[in-house]
């Protein structure tokens, strides 16, 4: 639990040290966000690939992947661009994120499988 | 301590602490068969960080590192993308209409509990005005 929420927070950080480079790049973007999901979506299929049997991989998967992916900021920064009527960048960010998010994943799985 | 390794440690704390709420909840719901923990705490984050974006740190005007702590850190850690497409993968094969059910459960409902938030921040603030 405790190595849980470490693990949580560790990957907090690092979607918060990728958000600030991200938004100086992409300013009226959200990409920021889609990368960090998309890279947590790889790490947790390349993890569940090699460890899904050990009892500890609640650290790697809920742990930092949870922590370093978010689903809350994708929502309001999904209503955001809607609100803004940007209906093109919304409906392929809300749509995009996951189906990349899902490419990234399965990805991962068959690199998790293949190295373990 | 610069302002940045403190925003750094704001982050860590509410991460921390959202992402053991998240796994408590999901541990209590049976989050890997049944997604009901990934699909709570993932509609419940996206109205509660709406409303703390739009409404309460505008109403109380509260410090960046706090506005970090519980929206970066502590929402952003308590909701989740991967768990919730990892989950819904390892459903597919055995339970697809649930699995895609239940993700599209999140994109509409999270998407309509962030406008939920929204409107609610609305109110709190007066359309920027304080109220209280």
């Amino acid at each position: 639990m405790i190595a849980v929420a470490a693990a949580a927070g560790c990957g907090a950080v690092v979607r918060y040290e990728v958000t600030i480079w991200g938004k100086k790049r992409w300013p009226n973007l959200p990409l920021a966000t889609l990368l960090v999901n998309l890279l947590g979506a790889f790490l947790a299929g390349t993890f569940f690939g090699l460890f899904a049997t050990w009892g500890g991989s609640v650290i790697l998967l809920a742990g930092f992947c949870g922590g370093l992916t978010t689903f809350s900021t994708y929502m309001t920064e999904t209503f955001i661009l809607l609100k803004n009527r940007r209906w093109g960048a919304a409906l392929s960010y809300w749509l995009g994120s996951v189906a990349l998010g899902g490419g990234a994943l399965v990805l991962g799985l068959l690199l998790g499988k293949w190295i373990g | 301590m610069s302002t940045h390794l403190k925003n750094d440690l704001a982050v860590f704390l509410g991460g921390a602490l959202g992402g053991g709420l998240r796994f408590a909840v999901s541990q209590r719901l049976h989050d890997s068969d049944t997604l009901l923990g990934t699909t709570s705490v993932n509609l419940l984050g996206s109205f509660l960080l709406v409303l703390l974006t739009y409404g309460i740190a505008m109403q109380f005007d509260l410090p960046e590192t706090l506005i970090l702590a519980l929206g970066t850190g502590l929402m952003g850690g308590f909701t989740t993308f991967s768990s919730l497409l990892l989950n819904v993968a390892n459903l597919l094969a055995d339970r697809p209409a649930q699995a895609l059910g239940l993700l599209a459960v999140n994109l509409v409902g999270g998407l309509l509990a962030s406008a939920l938030g929204y409107l609610l921040a609305r109110r709190i603030t007066h359309d920027g005005v304080k109220i209280w």
